[in-house]
């Protein structure tokens, strides 16, 4: 076969997730323009760095969920909770990597409850969601006195820089995109979304690697709640509310097929969630007013579903 | 005797793409005649089908009913015409009552202000359709998804006698049917041909076509090759392959030895199967170099046999043990891990990932094999992936195309190259040759002899009789979840031999 023919062949089945990386391309470059250049200038990109973090976290972690064709729209209560209960088992909220550790250690406990009710169960992911959310609510509220939960000042602010956010979401891809790539989990995880009878009729026990998928989700969760903790100086019941819809917007946005399969990329999730931050930056930077943003970032949302979804029938029919 | 014509088409042509699907075809059917198409996959028999029914439009050429031009429109305008068609997929709507199903389209004709529907008379009269096709024990309130796949393609056929139309096309529809629904079938088709109607019938099964056919139409690449007619006596199995195929089959079609040969080792034992009222306690040993035919007819349990031994379902009690381990099978991990293959009947839904490459669908079952602790090298998965796709011949442009565009033959064989990358040992087979070309056919059953010759236990589950004899080495015959015969190689049991312990 010759390399041009390699090449369409490529474009044609990546088509979403390359339109992703063009929409990403084409919004830095226009803001770029329409700021001229202010939109690009180091502080900014930090600024857009540490907003997304927390999605960009999440959407990693959830990648394996996300590739066996379910959605982990618990995630935010998971994020709210674990970080609550990481603050809490630390006294004083001075060690800020045991309190990382804790909440790593319950992400994977509470979200393979999910799992469980997910793979085990077969509880749809919304209701998991309502579960999830109430709980954590009710729990966060129980934790905190009247003020939330304060982090210790001089601890949050010796972590509260660019290269420990770095560190955290580049130690997360590591991990992830190893276990993702490289291992059985990751290629199980994908099967399970091209086609979960054909999966089992392989010898693959499916409840299994779902429910490890939504361990995995676990961990990025409790590191991106503390991560958010630290940022915020707080913890309160509104801690990583909305996480969920934002990781989700990211993934469709990225082009990845919700129904998961074989061609779910880590990178696309980024740069879905990048893709997210810049265009709401943007829109802010030009004088927009913030409530219109959020509108605005719907329709765009709206679009890329359409696009997304209309592309798979089309797959199915062919 | 020179029967009336009722439809020609003349230069018919139909255009895809680049693709010429079919080429420059002139064909007439007659009155009273059971007219059968056949050609390998992508012959463009099925798109001459949808032709004449009005789901595609030609390209170019003419068609003529009762000598007048005819160019239908839609499919209700070929109805309306006279022509309905049956097609291999599933035709019903889920979630509405049988009689609602057979009556679609036509309820006001239950109404008398045309608004509201009398549905105790439509019942009733969906009572009289299903009884004459042999149906009559089914509930027609009943919901159609409650029903099997075979008794809603029957339906299907009730539907489109409904019309009372001249010419019928059976479009494979007889792929998926058991001995029971086939025969209703070929009664309706004789019943049409006595009535001096057209039957337009394409199939695969080329012992059926022999059977039913007054005429044959052979195609190949889009193209006409050649008529048989039973007049003539053309019509014989041989003859039509040779045809299709456009060469003498090189050598044999089936294995050719007259013993039953086997390994020592006893490799797979079932002991006392039992699974609520479709298996009673099938019993069995399988040995290394063996291959065990197992028939009967769609619902007699056999199906169920081949899952059980794979550990997809849960047995009430009774065990399958893989030997010389000794390690009882309980699950698919179990039964994957201890070198079990399984090929589902129902292969692209079950057996493969469609969207997938080839590359991820063979390499699917030997996570194992590649992983050295967690590591999976995607290096090697390529090398293992790329080294069964060549052994077993797959043709296909890249390892990274997808499984769902290649043809039938070549998906089967990816999911025996799964199988092998696996160091696989007892293959498991359900119906391995189902909607499978008769050329491509033969590749299927040599890789078997290769197994074999390999040491490789085979099952193989088949509706087909001539294929279990001319392929095992033993053969099981199950009859409502029971053996109630069984044969050896040696002696060459014929079907009627094995026809009278199914049924």
């Amino acid at each position: 076969m010759k390399p041009s023919s390699k090449t369409r062949d490529f474009i044609k089945r990546n088509i979403g997730q390359l339109s992703a990386v063009v929409a990403l391309i084409i919004c830095l470059v226009v803001f770029a323009i329409l700021t001229k250049g202010r939109s690009l200038s180091a502080n900014n990109i930090k600024t857009i760095f540490l907003q997304a973090i927390v999605v960009i976290i999440s959407a990693i972690g959830t990648i394996f969920v996300t590739a066996h064709g379910t959605q982990d729209l618990s995630l935010s209560a998971t994020i709210g909770l674990s970080a609550a209960i990481g603050y809490t088992l630390t006294p004083d909220s001075a060690d800020i990597p045991r309190m990382f550790v804790i909440a790593m250690l319950f992400g994977i406990l509470f979200s393979g409850f999910i799992g469980v009710l997910s793979a085990n169960l077969n509880v749809p992911a919304i209701f998991c969601a309502i579960v999830g959310m109430s709980v954590g609510t009710k729990v966060i509220q129980l934790l905190s006195s009247t003020n939330g939960l304060i982090i210790n000042y001089a601890a949050a602010a010796s972590y509260d820089n660019i290269y420990f956010y770095l560190g955290i979401a580049v130690a997360i891809l590591l991990v992830m995109g190893y276990i993702f790539n490289f291992t059985r989990i990751g290629m199980y995880n994908k099967a399970i979304g091209e086609n979960i009878t054909c999966a089992k009729f392989t010898g693959i026990n499916d409840v299994k690697y779902r429910i490890i998928a939504y361990m995995l989700s676990g961990i990025a969760s409790g590191a991106a709640g503390v991560a958010r903790a630290i940022r915020a100086g707080s913890i309160s019941s509104t801690t990583g509310s909305g996480a969920h819809i934002n990781v989700m917007m990211a993934i469709i946005i990225g082009g990845i097929a919700i129904t998961g399969g074989s061609r779910t990329r880590i990178v696309y999730a980024i740069v879905g969630a990048i893709f997210l931050q810049v265009f709401s930056n943007g829109l802010v930077m030009i004088g927009m007013n913030p409530s219109l943003v959020g509108l605005v970032k719907g329709i765009v949302f709206l679009a890329a579903a359409t696009l997304s979804f209309n592309g798979m029938k089309k797959d199915i029919l062919i | 005797m020179s029967r009336e014509t009722v439809l020609e088409v003349k230069g018919l042509t139909k255009q895809f793409d680049t693709v010429l699907a079919v080429d420059r075809l002139s064909v007439a059917f007659k009155k009273g005649e059971v007219h059968c198409v056949v050609g390998e996959n992508g012959s463009g028999k099925s798109t001459l089908a949808s032709m004449i029914s009005g789901s595609l439009k030609p390209t170019a050429g003419e068609m003529f009913l009762d000598g007048k031009p005819y160019s239908p429109k839609t499919m209700l305008d070929a109805r309306q015409n006279g022509i309905s068609i049956l097609v291999q997929e599933q035709g019903t709507i889920d979630g509405l009552s049988i009689a609602e199903n057979i009556f679609l389209g036509r309820e006001t004709s239950f109404s008398k202000s045309g608004k509201v529907v009398n549905r105790s008379r439509m019942i009733t009269e969906a009572k009289k359709v299903l009884e004459e096709i042999q149906m009559g024990n089914l509930d027609p309130a009943a919901n159609i998804s409650t029903i099997s796949f075979e008794d809603r393609k029957l339906i299907e056929v009730a539907i489109s006698l409904a019309d009372e139309p001249r010419i019928l096309i059976l479009d494979e529809t007889t792929t998926a049917l058991s001995h029971k629904g086939r025969d209703i079938i070929y009664q309706i088709i004789g019943r049409m041909r006595e009535e001096g109607k057209t039957i337009i019938f394409i199939s695969h099964d080329l012992d059926e076509v022999k059977e039913y056919a007054d005429t044959v139409t052979v195609m190949r690449d889009g193209a006409y090759v050649t008529t048989l007619t039973r007049e003539e006596g053309t019509i014989t199995v041989d003859n039509i392959r040779r045809n299709m195929i456009g060469r003498d089959l090189e050598g044999k079609y089936y294995r050719t030895d007259e013993q039953e040969t086997a390994g020592e080792q006893t490799v797979l034992k079932a002991n006392k199967l039992q699974l609520k009222e479709i298996l009673k306690g099938i019993t069995f040993d399988l040995k290394e170099g063996e291959i065990l035919g197992i028939g009967g007819l769609t619902d007699s349990g056999m199906h169920e046999i081949g899952q059980a031994l794979f550990g997809a379902v849960i047995l009430d009690s009774g065990s399958v043990t893989v030997l010389p381990s000794g390690k009882k099978i309980s699950n698919t991990t179990d039964a994957a891990r201890n070198g079990i293959a399984y090929l589902s009947k129902n292969r692209d839904k079950e057996s493969l990932m469609m969207n997938a490459s080839v590359k991820d669908n063979v390499a699917l079952a030997s996570a194992d094999k590649l992983a050295k602790k967690t590591f999976i090298s995607p290096r090697k998965l390529k090398a293992l992936s790329k080294e069964f796709a060549t052994k077993l011949e797959v043709k296909m442009s890249s390892l990274n195309q997808s499984v769902g565009e290649l043809s039938g033959g070549n998906k089967q064989k990816v999911v025996v190259a799964k199988w092998l990358a696996n160091d696989s040992r007892i293959m498991i087979m359900d119906c391995p040759t189902r909607g499978i070309d008769v050329g491509v056919k033969a590749t299927i059953y040599r890789i078997m002899e290769r197994l074999k010759a390999d040491g490789v236990a085979i099952v193989m589950i088949s509706e087909e009789l001539t294929e279990l004899i001319g392929m095992s080495d033993r053969i099981l015959i199950i009859k409502k979840g029971q053996v109630t015969a069984q044969y050896k190689r040696s002696e060459k049991p014929t079907e009627h031999d094995i026809i009278q312990y199914m049924i």
